[in-house]
């Protein structure tokens, strides 16, 4: 009985407040949700501007994909907005896209509302977001963004998945895809090599006869051609090693029946090769490939011409850095004095604010005339990966060349020899800037990371470089890259004192020792002789115990400033830095770090069981090779005082 | 003075009743509007409660009270919130859940259950109203200190002079729980003081 009336009193309160609820709703229900469009209305109207007002369908409709977070109608049917993500592999959130489709199926507005990827396609092309407006869903004509390729080929799938939302669901028609949208599109079917995941790689050329369009693949991969005629059309594979097969609009194999169509493909080829190849070659007319009969080849090298008149060879390669997302392919062209007569790249893949041929309009043509040596050829500032991985490449396309006595190898002058040997003897001066010669200093150059000076010195009839690092430890050596500091003690007193604005760590780093290490005392700034990374050394005692203190201004995405305090056993015991990641943003898919527990995985590590393996930061390749340059540069130097042997 | 006049307020009972809805004072009280939300929130929710309750106790058998004046009070909290939804979106965004979790809050129970079940209507809502306007007074000023000292602004407007001083601690949890430690520990010293006078005159009285 109780129990009875206990539910009818629930009963009854249930239904009085559910039947006051429900007539509350009735009223506040509509204003509730135009509040909740009013706070969206902003992004739908930049789409959609002159719309009156909207209404969310979402629920409406049917198989919406996870990327598309919601869709409005514009209730006096000017069409549709929807609101969908894109996320590429690259990406550290998703891209938020808002899309306008007008009622007669065609975009008329798009926007990307938040983008976090590394590369913005938006600078690389300007338009790129424009192309789209005015299209159905066929997209007819919308590519992908060269050198933003994976986050444009995320944002063009996602509005074609949008629009296929809204096609599914009988809101608009589908556009007809044109023979050659469809050909293109067959290109990942038949010949994936030429677009990995979906996403083509490749450049468009100029097309001649009866060829519609004709791609040049930019991973090497080969050469598509499409023929659109007026009731069939055709896809033309070329890959590297010359097969040929045709392939009509459903995907079918017809190369016999189309050699045609397989000897027009084929010529422009050759034609364009030929044009790419002449580029190069002033004056050049004919050539024969050679690679195969050559020995030393190493993948970098695509193909190696010889031109038949004997004005010498045309070498094709790649250089890759280690942030392109593909190769370069670069071209040069080589006379029978082994002098470089010409160089180009004809596609380059790395981010567009990185070219170096924007930043430095004549690095490409300061090439031009010289030898393996490649003397008084630098990088270029603010584009140090792609051009020293330009540089390599060009280098290495010599050196093959000389090794199979094809041309003679340049003579290097003694600066040079002394210039290229400075990374051997100085591995921690990082990015080195020329300053002002004086005295018998011919070239002075500073690390842009403060670790020291090198400096190409005179004294007689021989050259010899001196580096000073950032205690003022003096070192010099001759073009055999022997250490004859003892012999030339004045030159190494010029080197120190010409050093003079080497800002001294010493200082940083005691009072850094004092703050890391509790009861840290008799803190001693010592001098190193190792020319790496490490700009200030320190002893110091806890409890009587000796400990060493080392500031290493390695280079990771920035400038890196990391404490690595080494006990007298030679094992880490305590790592710090000022900061360990720069720009979170950057990083693909970066959840962040616990500080500590990085810190802490350093902590016991000796030289010999160092392996890097602890410096390693998930998806922060920089951050991660910077940490592990300091701490192997900070047990080489903690060695070197020791007296043992690296 | 009767017990349960305006020494109930003052009776020690303010600081338990803080104490035990510091969680949502705490959580509302880093911004003026959110504060007044919220209690104007408690505010209704209690007097609503406390009016039915008081009216309805008399038929509600003791052992069915617990789960229907829940029922009432989550009720009239949905209530509030579908309207202050309606008028009052930022506000409702700003406290979040802080404001469904009304439903479950101890005071407003404690209010239903102590005073509303065993006194008549008038006398339940001179009560829920004086504890509604001292929740809301406390809630106002614990807002004002930690958003002008914690993040130099006042009603979501920024107060130049003060941006290079705000404190942003005040801002988060362990600023709020400070703030609303002082709050209680001054209005502790007044009702204690004021408790001990009335226990004194109680036993003048009893004497």
């Amino acid at each position: 009985m109780k129990l009875i009336k206990t539910i009818l009193i629930l009963l009854v309160i249930c239904t009085i407040f559910g039947a006051a609820m429900f007539g509350i709703d009735m009223y506040t229900g509509p204003i509730i949700e135009n509040n909740k469009l009013g706070a969206i209305k902003d992004r739908l109207n930049k789409v959609m501007p002159d719309a009156a007002s909207y209404e969310e369908i979402t629920d409406q409709l049917n198989n919406i994909p996870e990327n598309v977070t919601a869709v409005y109608e514009e209730t006096t049917g000017k069409g549709y907005v929807v609101l969908c993500t894109a996320e590429s592999q690259y990406s550290a959130s998703p891209m938020d896209i808002t899309l306008g489709v007008a009622a007669d199926g065609k975009i008329c507005g798009i926007q990307l509302d938040s983008y976090t990827d590394s590369v913005d396609f938006r600078d690389n092309d300007a338009n790129y977001l424009n192309s789209y407006i005015g299209k159905d869903s066929a997209l007819a004509d919308v590519g992908t963004v060269s050198g933003a390729t994976f986050s444009s080929s995320a944002f063009k799938g996602s509005v074609e998945a949008a629009m296929g939302v809204l096609i599914e669901n009988d809101l608009i028609k589908a556009g007809e895809k044109t023979p050659e949208q469809i050909l293109t599109e067959l290109i990942a079917t038949v010949y994936p090599e030429m677009a990995p995941e979906g996403t083509l790689n490749a450049e468009k050329m100029t097309v001649s006869g009866t060829i519609t369009t004709a791609y040049k693949s930019t991973n090497n991969t080969g050469y598509a051609y499409i023929f659109v005629g007026e009731s069939e059309s055709y896809l033309v594979i070329i890959t590297p090693k010359n097969t040929c097969t045709v392939y009509d609009v459903d995907g079918k194999d017809v190369t016999e029946a189309n050699t045609a169509l397989v000897g027009e493909a084929v010529a422009h080829m050759e034609s364009s090769k030929l044009e790419i190849l002449n580029a190069v070659m002033p004056n050049g007319s004919a050539y024969k490939e050679i690679t195969a009969t050559l020995d030393g080849i190493s993948k970098r090298i695509i193909a190696v011409y010889r031109e038949t008149s004997g004005l010498g060879y045309v070498l094709r390669c790649q250089a890759e850095s280690d942030y392109s997302s593909a190769p370069m392919e670069i071209t040069i062209g080589v006379d029978m004095e082994g002098k470089i007569c010409g160089i180009q790249i004809d596609s380059y893949n790395d981010t567009a604010s990185f070219d170096f041929r924007e930043k430095d309009p004549n690095y490409l043509p300061s090439y031009i005339g010289k030898d393996s040596a490649l003397a008084d050829i630098g990088i270029v500032a603010g584009s140090t990966f792609s051009s020293t991985a330009f540089k390599n490449a060009v280098s290495e396309a010599m050196g093959m060349l000389i090794e199979n006595d094809l041309i003679a190898a340049g003579v290097k002058s003694d600066a040079q020899i002394l210039e290229e040997l400075i990374p051997t003897v100085a591995p921690g001066f990082t990015k080195l800037v020329e300053g002002a010669a004086s005295g018998n200093i011919q070239k002075a150059l500073k690390a842009e990371n403060d670790t020291g000076f090198a400096y190409i010195m005179i004294e007689g009839d021989a050259t010899y470089l001196a580096v000073v690092n950032a205690t003022g430890v003096c070192k010099v050596y001759n073009v055999e890259g022997a250490d004859v500091t003892a012999d030339h003690a004045a030159l190494a007193d010029e080197a120190k004192a010409a050093s003079a604005a080497q800002i001294s760590y010493s200082d940083a780093l005691i009072t850094k020792i004092g703050n890391m290490m509790d009861g840290a005392s008799d803190i001693t700034a010592l001098e190193i002789d190792t020319f790496n990374t490490v700009v200030a050394a320190v002893s110091f005692k806890i409890d009587g115990v000796n400990y060493y203190g080392f500031y290493s201004r390695s280079i990771g995405f920035h400038q890196m400033d990391v404490y690595i305090v080494i006990d007298e056993n030679g094992a880490i015991a305590k790592i710090d830095a000022k900061q360990f990641i720069f720009d979170e943003e950057y990083f693909m898919s970066f959840g962040g770090m616990n500080v500590g527990e990085y810190k802490n995985g350093f902590v016991g590590i000796t030289g010999e069981t160092w392996n890097g393996d602890a410096a390693i930061i998930a998806t922060a390749t920089m951050t991660s090779n910077a940490m592990k340059e300091s701490t192997t540069d900070a047990f080489a130097s903690f060695n070197s005082i020791k007296g043992g042997a690296k | 003075m009767k017990k349960t006049k305006t020494s109930y307020l003052l009776r020690g009972t303010p600081s338990v009743l803080l104490f035990i809805g510091a969680g949502f004072v705490m959580a509302s009280s880093a911004d003026i509007r959110a504060a007044l939300g919220m209690g104007a929130a408690v505010l209704l929710s209690m007097l609503l409660t406390s009016i039915v309750v008081s009216a309805i106790h008399k038929i509600i058998p003791a052992y069915a009270k617990t789960p229907v004046y829940l029922m009432i009070i989550t009720g009239f909290v949905s209530i509030i919130s579908m309207f202050m939804q309606a008028w009052f979106p930022e506000v409702v965004q700003m406290l979040g859940v802080h404001l469904a979790a009304l439903s479950v809050s101890a005071v407003i129970y404690r209010d239903a259950e102590e005073i509303a079940d065993h006194n008549g209507e008038v006398k339940s809502i001179e009560v829920a109203l004086v504890t509604g306007v001292f929740f809301t007074v406390v809630m106002v000023v614990c807002a004002l200190i930690r958003e002008v000292l914690g993040n130099a602004t006042i009603w979501g407007k920024p107060i130049a002079f003060l941006q290079d001083y705000k404190v942003s601690a005040l801002v988060g949890a362990v600023g709020g729980y400070i703030v609303l430690a002082i709050v209680m520990a001054i209005i502790n010293k007044v009702t204690g003081l004021h408790h001990h006078l009335d226990e004194s005159k109680e036993k003048e009285d009893n004497c």
